[in-house]
């Protein structure tokens, strides 16, 4: 028979669709495995205890959908109440990082509780929202964080921590007996007591929290103590299936939240960073700057007119000063063109009182220079002439008279205001103002070179009348 | 073209405000910066509130003679349910063939199980009764052994803001119950008529409590309100944790655990008799004196027949729980130890 069907099995075109049948099959069951509905699943839960039922007035049983149904409210007022904390407390909060961590914590617990949520088995998941909502009210509350963390906004983390609890743990008292509630209460303490530094607690579970633990306390907490009865089989694969698809769809419509918060904490963590930090403490100097530069460009104005009127005194001088030198030099350069003038027209006068003068000399030669009374006497030599003696002393004076008026001029030229007066003044300025106006030493050495040409004019009538002196009169 | 003026205006103004702020920011950058702020600061490693108490230095030391093996079976206080299992671990490493199976279900589980013979112990917060007893003994002939281990108080409680220091008695018999029986003239309502004046005196009190199913509820009740009832507007925690946890979030909260709760936010006030007597602080040397009021013993009750011997495995974990090192473990998990005479009295007296 089995030969025969397999036969059919080979030869079947269809065989591809018996593949995807047992795929299916397959992944539903992978289903079920990876949510770990074996272990408590097929299981009603019942709240009929007496004294719970008396506790928490609730006499009904809880089924396992009632309990997924609980768990996933729970998580949506957890989210709420999280939510109203980390707004008030950041709502006109200037502490960056008070703001920063309120996000964070709204972000990591609330996403932890949906975590948890989206477990595969109610019980489950009732445990670790027991355990988790537990850690976190004590170290908020218990542990006093929340007023360390946030000095007097805390209270309203403690406000909400507190609320959550209650909710929670009325939940589990309709799920657990007394007993076993106190059993996860002093869990829950001596796990605290043994990790005291343990700070993420908001991803702390029951399985890893238990594993520590005495099996036997596990197993009487876990196992819901005999009030859960057993549910068909079927019922529960079907029930399995149907609550994943319901977890799925109850976490895609929260994630938006979720990312949200997260974006929010990345912006906060960039924010906070060092190198934003520095940056942000540097806007409000900037700003403050910026404020400030309109007055300080007006001030460094003000400075630099008063600045210009306390130069403006110096500077009218500098500029009077200025403008006298340039008058000066340009008094001065028509004087020394007429200076010039004057020494060449001088020099003139000097070059024919020189040739009056040789010619005089020569006549004077002629005069003075007799020949010898103890030399042979010229035959050709003309005879004394009275007359050119005459002629001779009347050209020598005339020739005195013109060296002596050569003289004159040159001392009248040398003592002359009209030449010393500009360069003195010229060079005085130049020395006064600057030496890019004038340079005193070009006309210093002018009136060097015009008393070297006095000097030599002179030396020349000294060393002719010398000469003239010590020869023998012809 | 004028539009075009406004815009080059406008560009210029920006491209100033930009150069400007640059070079502002670069001046100032030259500025000691200040210490680059944590992103987020660890919290720190704060737990509940654990009084170091003092060992008795004459307490025997444990030391293992030889091994022993055998399963014990433990029902009964929650309240003693961490001890248990501590001591159960500890012997375990000395004693690896020695295995104590742990089930809560509150003090009163407790002479049912020992007495039906599915416990080897029975931990209690309180003593056994006398009809329990009776129950033991109309079975077995004689009575349980009673062996203390450990010493426990009920504080009350108030939130660290509250200015309250101190409480009677009677004013929280007047506070918690309906009845009054220890005499006070009406029922308690607002902090002021407990001493408090200014913005407190008006306030009103919010009373926290254990829930029926807690051994709490009926020790206190039986101590303080003499067997009264309680408050109809009791508010009811269903574990005690959460009773100090109420207080220490509430100002205006009173409440009752055991003083192993203590929290960062919730303080002990000193305990009298009366309104105007000697208050007493909840101290170690109160608490195992019995001089605090609302102090209480930690038992075990065994069933051991007069003229017989613990069996060896039971005989081992008595020794170490009256041991130095069973009384250590009491104080890590904040309960108050045995004094050595306490211990050789009350405790190792069992095995004799």
């Amino acid at each position: 028979m089995f030969v025969f069907k397999l036969a059919r099995f080979r030869t079947w075109r269809n065989r591809r669709t018996w593949i995807v049948l047992c795929a299916a099959a397959l992944l539903l069951q992978g289903c079920t495995i990876i949510d770990g509905m074996q272990r408590n699943a097929a299981r009603e839960v019942q709240a009929g205890a007496a004294k719970a039922g008396a506790l928490s007035g609730e006499t009904s049983r809880v089924t396992i959908n009632e309990l997924n149904a609980l768990t996933n409210a729970f998580a949506d007022r957890y989210m709420t109440y999280m939510t109203d904390a980390a707004d008030a407390i950041s709502k006109d909060n200037p502490n960056a990082l008070q703001r920063k961590i309120a996000n964070d914590v709204r972000l990591i617990q609330v996403s932890s509780i949906y975590d948890i949520v989206t477990n595969a088995d109610p019980y489950t998941q009732l445990l670790d929202l027991t355990l988790v909502v537990t850690l976190q009210s004590r170290q908020w509350i218990d542990e006093d964080q929340a007023e360390r963390q946030f000095g007097p906004r805390g209270r309203y983390l403690i406000e909400a921590s507190r609320k959550s609890r209650e909710d929670i743990w009325k939940i589990a008292a309709r799920v657990m007996k007394p007993e076993q509630l106190e059993t996860l209460d002093n869990m829950i303490l001596d796990w605290r007591r043994r990790n005291p530094n343990v700070q993420m607690i908001s991803y702390v579970r029951f399985d890893d929290f238990a594993a520590s633990r005495d099996k036997s306390m596990i197993a009487d907490v876990k196992s819901g103590g005999g009030f859960l009865a057993q549910v068909d089989d079927a019922k529960k694969a079907v029930d399995e299936v149907r609550l994943l698809a319901e977890r799925a769809f109850y976490l895609s419509k929260r994630l938006p939240f979720l990312m949200q918060w997260q974006v929010r904490s990345t912006i906060d963590d960039t924010m906070t960073s060092s190198a934003m930090t520095q940056i942000t403490d540097s806007v409000p100097m900037v700003a403050k700057a910026i404020d400030r530069f309109p007055q300080d460009l007006a001030r460094e104005r003000q400075a630099m007119f008063a600045d210009l009127r306390n130069m403006e005194p110096m500077t009218s001088n500098l500029f009077t000063k200025y403008r006298s030198a340039v008058a000066d030099t340009n008094l001065l350069t028509g004087n020394v063109r007429g200076i010039a003038s004057d020494v060449n027209t001088l020099l003139k006068q000097v070059n024919a009182a020189s040739a009056a003068l040789n010619e005089t000399m020569l006549t004077v030669d002629k005069v003075f220079l007799a020949p010898s009374r103890n030399a042979p006497r010229d035959p050709n030599a003309k005879p004394f002439d009275i007359n050119e003696y005459t002629k001779s002393a009347i050209q020598f004076t005339a020739a005195l008279k013109e060296a002596n008026q050569v003289l004159i001029q040159t001392g009248q030229l040398m003592q002359s205001p009209t030449l010393m007066k500009p360069v003195t003044e010229a060079a005085s300025a130049a020395a006064d103002t600057s030496s890019k106006v004038l340079d005193a030493a070009f006309w210093r050495g002018i009136a060097l070179i015009v008393a070297f040409f006095v000097m030599l004019t002179l030396y020349r009538v000294v060393t002719s009348k010398l000469h003239v002196r010590n020869k023998p009169l012809v | 073209m004028k539009l075009f003026l406004n815009r080059c205006r406008g560009a210029v103004l920006a491209a100033s405000t930009f150069f400007v702020s640059v070079c502002a920011a670069q001046t100032l950058s030259k500025q000691p910066s200040p210490d680059v702020k944590p992103i987020m600061p660890p919290l720190t490693a704060v737990t509940a509130v654990q009084p170091r108490f003092q060992l008795d230095p004459a307490l025997p030391e444990y030391r293992r003679v030889e091994s022993v093996s055998g399963k014990l079976a433990s029902v009964g206080s929650s309240a003693l349910t961490q001890l248990i299992n501590r001591w159960g671990e500890d012997l375990k490493r000395l004693h690896p063939a020695l295995d104590i199976e742990v089930t809560g279900g509150g003090s009163g589980s407790a002479p049912t199980a020992l007495t039906s013979g599915n416990a080897d112990l029975a931990p209690m917060s309180r003593p056994m009764n006398a009809a329990e007893k009776k129950s033991f003994q109309d079975k077995f002939g004689y009575a349980p052994t009673q062996i203390t281990v450990s010493v426990d108080a009920l504080a009350i409680y108030v939130n660290k803001n509250n200015p309250l220091k101190r409480i009677s008695l009677r004013e929280l018999d007047a506070l918690y119950s309906l009845t009054l029986k220890r005499g006070g003239a009406a029922e308690i309502k607002t902090w002021g008529q407990l001493g408090l004046s200014g913005e407190w005196a008006q306030k009103t009190i919010r009373v926290f409590g254990p829930n029926s199913s807690q051994g709490m509820y009926g020790v206190f009740r039986a101590d303080v309100l003499q067997g009264g009832e309680y408050r109809y507007d009791l508010r009811t925690e269903p574990v005690a944790s959460a009773i100090v946890q109420g207080v220490g979030a509430d100002d205006e909260a009173i409440g009752f655990a055991s003083h192993v709760l203590m929290s960062h936010r919730a303080k002990p006030l000193a305990l009298s008799d009366l309104p105007d007597g000697a208050a007493i602080e909840l101290t170690q040397d109160t608490a195992t004196s019995n001089q605090y009021p609302l102090a209480r013993r930690l038992y075990i009750y065994v069933n051991r027949k007069p003229g017989t011997a613990l069996s060896p495995a039971l005989h081992e974990l008595v020794r170490y729980v009256c041991s130095k090192q069973g009384q250590n473990v009491a104080i890590e998990l904040g309960s108050f130890p045995l004094s050595a005479a306490l211990s050789e009295k009350e405790c190792l007296s069992a095995l004799k």
